[in-house]
């Protein structure tokens, strides 16, 4: 009796004692979360899933039109008192978070984090193809850091700083230093030559980055790094050997709705769970929306003076209130953001488009103008698949070429970077900001110097 | 002496009045039981003023009526009625009032006498809570207790207040204290664990106050050690009101009020001609600097697109939002008991209207407690409380984070286009009022069912004692509690609302669980030895709490009518659920040597599953000791001055646990996607060193009673926290912003004054006063990384610096404006201003400019009755001193032009600078401003300093004989007046963090009430 009423107490302890060892219900440790190749592709996912986390000033919300918000084609319909206008207009300081900084840098541990896992995994030859892509992965999130927080090296800007590079998992208590803008780029080509250099992933993967957009991503880290000889083969690469095609006159005004349209390399998938609600790009570029992202009216009767060049119908002219609806913001408006097909809340819903065929035609025209051979025959190329009954031109200009972007890759990040990297101005308005300005790279956020205790540079102006 | 005259002549007067109608001589003595004559006690005829006093030898003579009853009284012993009944002779022999000279104290795992008691607690009984609010317990502590602050920074009902006891223990872990009731620690949930945060939401108010006999502060460690790790903040006991033997009671209370802004300056904004002076000013002054500024439109540009540029339409929409809200309050209960079985019973009702259109808060709630005597060594009480609690309202800004909600209340409020009216010619209400074009009609936003935030909250407490007695020396306590909570949270934003328009419509339900299972096993011994007395107990407990979610939210609804979920289409879905566990050894020994000399020690030991297997344990343990001088032979002759002197100290150690779950696990999150596709990701780096929050705690005082009449309690405390959960910030670049350490060290010390007096007690008139005083500090003693500044909060407002105290503002300082040119000026270095202004924020540096902690804080209540008492007055000031608040509306509303594109300013934002005005308060406004002189600076901290009059009651028991054994009718006035204050127009009931968000100001509310007594 009494050596039973010793056992239950015994086993009444123990199971107590067990129940001092709790587990989450949403997460697995990180010793047995990849455990194999199943779970290295959920890896693989999830870092996409950090780097376009839905919220404020990330890769998928504000940053992606970035570029144009301080491009010289930007107009600001409403003022809302949200972000975009506040990038448009210059004055963000280095109080603000920026998301991008912090989801970038978590998605890329968590890049690192699958790659040390992936090398304790037993099929080597499963694996590879999932290590080709994160490193893919490591070097975009990487160069998005260098264009929002760093100068472009062939901008001529004084500013040599970098970002601090994340090559490895860290100690929770590090604090890094700045590479050079040399070795910062050095570090990007770098991690797009390891994908390429494994030869996989040369299939289509919709929403990820596989052999092409690693090459392709390589050319346009050349052109930025004035590697121009070398953005000339990997883009040459691209355009003669990958399965993409160019959109074409009859398409052009309907894929921007479409997934893994024929053109799309890259785009980072939003879906009705995943998106940035209203700090997405068609939000802000939308009349009843935030209408803090519009074309301005300059640019309106530029594009639309070719009725013949199809993406003179890429832009609207909403500049009358229909019915004199005060809720409505008039102005005018790019149309890219048409919400994917299906999407329940079309504004939300939009895939963010890092990169598409007809880019490399213009990394190679400038990067053959800049190392002296003909750019005119890739500019034709792409004209012939955009204006009716186009004739041929015989010489082009770096203008044409930037001209060209400003019309193709208007709304998709691009554009301010292509003259600052030109050591061009940008006329933002009233607002002119030279690839010297400080305000072309935007500060490191605060609490990030305030951490370092001087170990980290905050970029000059700040 | 006084006080004999002072009855002798009351019994004088009453007898002289009375004379004429003698027909009896009664004559006797009052005595103690032991049979010493009390001398100067009172006998009166009940239902009269009539009476005489007792003299020295304890005999008393008197003229009365054949049938009157006399009652017999003595202060500190219980009152006792006999009826004459024709006899000549009527003794009395008078107990003691136990709850008078020997107060019982509620304490860790039982209860004790307060002489004996070598702690430090603060007991308020619950009709003292009651009475301050009907809605909730901790707002019903405000001015009550020394060491206790009760923030409250929110009118809206049904919102949380928080409570710190001895100061700020923790800087990243929990700061609010344990509750336990009816020894039943209650769920530590949260308000995160129970809803998502689009407004403030208290868990505390599913307790009905009314329910509640009394609550006990434990603050040193003596007192609170015995709960171990999660004492560390001071523990509120909670007692619930139990049935009496030998008496039967139905009372009902019933309560009407209205309530509304406590200062209605506090958020006035610019009127019509105001406001268009101010666009015309802002506008020109901008696009004189560059006209992209101001949009390329001139001042009378921007003022002609108002909806009445004329300047003839005015619209106060402070008062169309906040409005004069009706609250009413009805609670039966009943107490009754026999020899064996004990019962209370109540049910309440609660409903308390919002100062905010649409918004109110409601309460069911029911109780029953019973307990019985099974058999000479078995006991039993099972206590069972329901409740239902419902709220709508709106969001609001309790997230202390930049940006405003457009449907919150302030978002409204500044957004609101003062020239608009608030209806169309035809009597519908304007849709087109927001000068942003983001925001509505309030009317339509807050009090239509097209946008609103509703809860449902179900709370069940269960618990049962069973008390064993083996001898008269040992017993054993089983106590078993259940404490559930079920709140559902549904959120609306219906197709036409300002949030619900993108998506056409939102609807959200959330379910939100928690359970807190607890059972704990105590074995007691006392005995005692001629004059030695030992108690001790020993334990065992586990604690087992478990909260999940689940929600479904739906999107793309047909119109505004229907919002439930199926009427729309599948938005999103979600679901967690978490789990924390704990076990713990207690125990605790006490003795006295003749109720002069005490000694006591309680040890507990605790594991948590909150922390890594090498670091789940921890020791806490606690030494006090305590010497009632008042009990010393030498003391003889001035017993009278010492009626009772005790001194005590305690010492001992508390902890404290990080709040979240699995916070020393290295983890990969699997609530990720990407596409269609599942997504994992590394979510939390291993941290298996983590481990607890340790204090240690000093506390010294004494205990003074002076003539039988006044109590004075002081007492000095020292609690240095060591090994802080912190949430050490992180670089970026490993992934994680932030992680938590056991670093860095926080004192808090402090001195407490109790003083209870009874000035006066007359028969027709007494008066006593209670009054607590409290100075107190909290300084950041250590921190990691060398000591180095660690910036935090909303844009980096805060700071943590070694010698400083906590929530310190850290922002640039505000020098004023440049009477010549109108533009604001910054300090560039606040510290050397050597260094010269400037007229841009981004150029100004910061330094420490304010803290949120008050120096002094403290209450005084003074209660009276009059005639007998028929009439009672009673009211309760409170103060603090040594304070300031952030002012966050302020930064909206005082934003110099920078907003005006979107918003109204602040009715006194009106005074800025012009050529003609060169002394204004503010600069000259600039839409757009390029300079942000609006930004967070020193002109946002403003001083709490002040006195307020927190409650008046004014009472009347209206004397009845038939079918009711008393009537109480009384008018209550909560907040009616600021007595004095430093910053006027800006209610300094803010949060403990000084943040104030004031979405739905501080209220103040008029409330009649009735007590009937059957």
């Amino acid at each position: 009796m009494k050596k039973s009423i010793y056992m239950l107490a015994c086993l009444t302890v123990a199971a107590a004692c067990e129940a001092l060892d709790q587990a989450p219900s949403t997460s697995v440790t990180t010793d047995t979360a990849i455990t194999g190749v199943e779970d290295l592709a959920n890896a693989v996912n999830g870092a996409y899933y950090v780097a376009t986390y839905g919220t404020m000033l990330t890769v998928a919300s504000e940053m992606s039109i970035y570029a144009d918000l301080v491009g010289p084609d930007s107009y600001q319909p409403a003022s809302s008192g949200q972000n975009a206008s506040r990038l448009a207009g210059f004055s963000m300081t280095a109080n603000d978070t920026y998301n991008a900084y912090y989801y970038l840098y978590a998605a890329i541990a968590s890049v690192n984090s699958a790659l040390e896992k992936a090398a304790l995994l037993e099929d080597q030859e499963a694996v590879a193809p999932y290590v080709a892509e994160l490193y893919a992965m490591r070097g975009l999130f990487h160069f998005h850091l260098a264009t929002y927080f760093a100068p472009i090296p062939t901008s001529g800007s004084e500013n040599q700083f970098g970002l601090v590079l994340a090559d490895k998992v860290f100690d929770i208590d590090y604090v890094g230093k700045r590479a050079s803008l040399a070795d910062t780029y050095a570090f990007i080509i770098g991690d797009f030559t390891k994908a390429v250099e494994t030869g996989l992933n040369k299939d289509r993967n919709t929403g990820h980055l596989n052999y092409w957009a690693a090459l392709a991503l390589r050319a346009r880290a050349n052109l930025y790094a004035g590697n121009y000889a070398a953005a000339l083969d990997d883009a040459e690469e691209v355009l003669e050997t990958s399965p993409y095609r160019l959109y074409t006159i009859d398409n052009y005004t309907k894929v921007w709705s479409q997934e893994g349209a024929d053109e799309v390399i890259m785009e980072y998938l939003q879906t009705d769970t995943y998106n940035a609600q209203r700090y997405a790009p068609g939000y802000y570029a939308s009349p009843r929306g935030y209408s803090e992202y519009g074309v301005s009216p300059e640019f309106y009767s530029w594009i639309t003076s070719d009725p013949s060049d199809v993406r003179s119908k890429m832009v609207a002219d909403y500049s009358v209130a229909p019915g004199g609806d005060p809720d409505y913001n008039a102005g005018y408006y790019p149309l890219k953001f048409p919400g994917n097909a299906g999407a329940s809340v079309p504004a939300y819903v939009n895939n963010i488009k890092v990169l598409r065929l007809s880019e490399m035609l213009l990394v190679a025209a400038e990067a053959a103008l800049k190392t002296g051979e003909d750019a005119d025959s890739y500019v034709n190329a792409l004209r012939r698949n955009r204006i009716v009954g186009y004739e041929d031109v015989a010489t082009v200009t770096l203008e044409d070429i930037l001209n060209e972007r400003r019309k193709e890759f208007f709304a998709e990040g691009q554009i301010a970077f292509d003259f600052w990297r030109n050591g061009l101005e940008v006329a933002n308005g009233s607002l002119v900001t030279g690839p010297q300005d400080y305000r072309t790279v935007l500060p490191f956020p605060k609490e990030e110097i305030d951490l370092a205790k001087g170990l980290l540079m905050q970029n000059p102006g700040y | 002496m006084c006080r004999k005259i002072v009855i002798s002549l009351a019994a004088l007067c009453g007898f002289m009045a009375f004379a004429a109608a003698q027909d009896l001589t009664v004559s006797g003595t009052v005595t103690d039981p032991e049979g010493y004559p009390l001398d100067g006690a009172t006998i009166i005829v009940k239902g009269t003023t009539t009476g005489v006093s007792v003299n020295s030898d304890g005999r008393y003579e008197i003229k009365v009526p054949k049938e009157a009853v006399l009652i017999a009284s003595y202060l500190g012993y219980l009152p006792q009625e006999k009826p004459v009944a024709g006899e000549h002779t009527l003794n009395f022999i008078l107990s003691e009032d136990t709850a008078y000279l020997d107060d019982v104290i509620v304490v860790a795992y039982g209860a004790m006498s307060k002489q004996d008691f070598t702690g430090s607690a603060s007991q308020v009984s619950g009709d003292a809570l009651a009475q301050s609010s009907r809605e909730s317990v901790d707002k019903g502590m405000i001015g009550k207790m020394s060491g206790v602050r009760i923030a409250s920074d929110n009118g809206d009902p049904g919102s949380a207040g928080s409570v710190q006891i001895r100061g700020v223990g923790s800087i990243s872990a929990g700061t609010s204290p344990l509750y336990v009731i009816d020894g039943v620690v209650m769920s530590t949930s949260t308000a995160s664990d129970l809803q998502v945060g689009y407004k403030s939401m208290g868990v505390l108010n599913s307790i009905n106050p009314e329910d509640i006999e009394s609550m006990t502060v434990l603050k040193d460690a003596a007192a609170a050690s015995l709960y171990g790790s999660r004492a560390a903040n001071g523990v509120i006991i909670i007692t619930t009101k139990r049935g009496k033997q030998g008496r039967t009671t139905v009372s009902y209370n019933g309560e009407v009020g209205v309530s509304s802004m406590a200062d209605n300056k506090a958020l006035r904004m610019m009127n019509g001609p105001q406001f268009i002076q101010y666009l015309k000013d802002a506008g020109d002054n901008a696009y004189a600097i560059n006209p992209a500024y101001s949009y390329g439109f001139t001042g009378d540009e921007i003022a002609a697109m108002t909806a009445d540029p004329s300047g003839e339409t005015s619209t106060d929409w402070t008062d169309q939002i906040f409005r004069q809200a009706l609250t009413h309050n009805h609670q039966i209960s009943l107490t009754a008991g026999g020899e064996k079985t004990k019962v209370y019973a109540g049910i309440g009702y609660d409903k308390t209207d919002g100062i905010v259109l649409g918004s109110y808060f409601e309460r069911y709630s029911g109780r029953v407690n019973v307990d019985h005597q099974v058999s000479d060594w078995l006991k039993v009480g099972i206590r069972q409380m329901v409740s239902f609690t419902g709220t709508k309202g709106h969001s609001d800004q309790s997230n202390q984070a930049q940006g405003m909600g457009y449907a919150t209340p302030l978002g409204v409020l500044t957004q609101s286009d003062p020239t608009a009216l608030p209806k169309n010619p035809d009597g519908s209400w304007n849709e087109y009022v927001s000068w942003s074009g983001q925001t509505g009609n309030p009317h339509l936003v807050f009090d239509s069912d097209t946008e609103y935030n509703k809860t449902h909250m179900m709370r069940s407490l269960s618990s049962l004692d069973l008390d064993v007695k083996f001898t008269d020396y040992l017993s054993l306590t089983n106590t078993f509690g259940y404490d559930y909570i079920d709140n559902k949270q549904y959120l609306w934003w219906a197709p036409s609302s300002i949030d619900g328009a993108s998506m056409n419509g939102l609807s959200a339900s959330y379910i939100f669980q928690t359970s807190d299972l607890t059972n704990s096993t105590i074995l007691r011994y006392s005995d005692s030895f001629g004059a030695h007395a030992i108690s001790a107990i020993a334990g065992f407990e586990v604690a087992d709490h478990r909260t999940g979610y689940t929600y479904a939210s739906a999107n793309n609804f047909p119109n505004d009518k229907l919002n439930a979920l199926s009427v729309g289409q599948v938005d999103g879905v979600g679901g967690a659920s978490y789990r924390s566990f704990m076990m713990s050894l207690l125990g605790n020994a006490n003795y006295d040597y003749d109720n002069r000399y005490y000694l006591s020690a309680s040890f507990r030991r605790d594991g948590s599953s909150r922390l890594g297997p090498d670091s789940r344990w921890a020791n806490f343990w606690s030494v006090s000791a305590a010497w009632r001088i008042s009990r010393e032979a030498f003391m003889e002759n001035v017993s009278d001055l010492f009626h009772d002197l005790k001194i005590k100290a305690s010492y001992g150690t508390n902890g404290n646990l990080p709040s979240e779950y699995y916070a020393y696990q290295g983890l990969y999150s699997a609530s990720a996607g990407y596409g269609t596709a599942s997504g994992i990701f590394w979510s939390n780096p291993e941290n298996s060193h983590l481990g607890w929050e340790k204090s240690r705690n000093f506390n010294v005082g004494f205990d003074w009673n002076l003539y039988n009449r006044v109590d004075i309690g002081v007492e000095y405390y020292n609690k240095y926290t060591s090994s802080l959960i912190f949430n050490m910030p992180a670089s970026a670049v490993t992934g994680f912003s932030s992680y938590t350490s056991n670093v860095g060290h926080l004192l808090n010390d402090g001195v407490e004054v109790e003083i209870s007096s009874q000035n006066i007690s007359r028969r027709n008139f007494t008066w006593s006063t209670d009054f607590n005083f409290t100075w107190q500090r909290s300084v950041v003693k250590n921190l990691p990384n060398d000591g180095a500044d660690i910036i935090y909060g909303d844009g980096g407002m805060y700071i943590h610096r070694e010698g400083e105290s906590m929530y310190s503002f850290y922002l640039p300082e505000w020098k004023g404006v440049d009477a010549e040119t109108g533009l604001g000026e910054f300090w560039v270095d606040p510290l050397d201003h050597s260094q010269g202004v400037t007229n841009y924020y981004s150029q100004a540096g910061s330094a420490i400019v304010g803290k949120a902690l008050p120096d002094f804080t403290g209450g005084m209540t003074n209660t009276m009755t009059f005639l007998d008492g028929l009439l009672d007055l009673s009211f309760l000031i409170s103060y603090q001193f040594g304070g300031s608040l952030f002012d966050y509306p302020g930064y909206f509303t005082h934003s110099d032009g920078f907003r005006a594109a979107s918003m109204n300013a602040a009715a006194d934002a009106a005074d800025y600078w012009t050529p003609q005005n060169r002394d204004a308060e503010f600069p000259k406004p600039i839409m757009n401003n390029p300079y942000r002189w609006d930004r967070f600076s020193s002109r946002l901290i403003k001083s709490t300093d002040n006195i307020r009059m927190r409650e008046i009651t004014v009472g009347c028991n209206i004397p009845v004989k038939k079918y009711l054994e008393s009537v109480r009718v009384y008018f209550r006035a909560t907040n009616p007046f600021m007595i004095w204050s430093a910053v006027p127009d800006i209610d300094p009931d803010v949060a403990i963090n000084g943040y104030r968000t004031a979405d739905v100001p501080v209220t103040k509310s008029f409330v009649l009430g009735i007590n009937l007594t059957l």
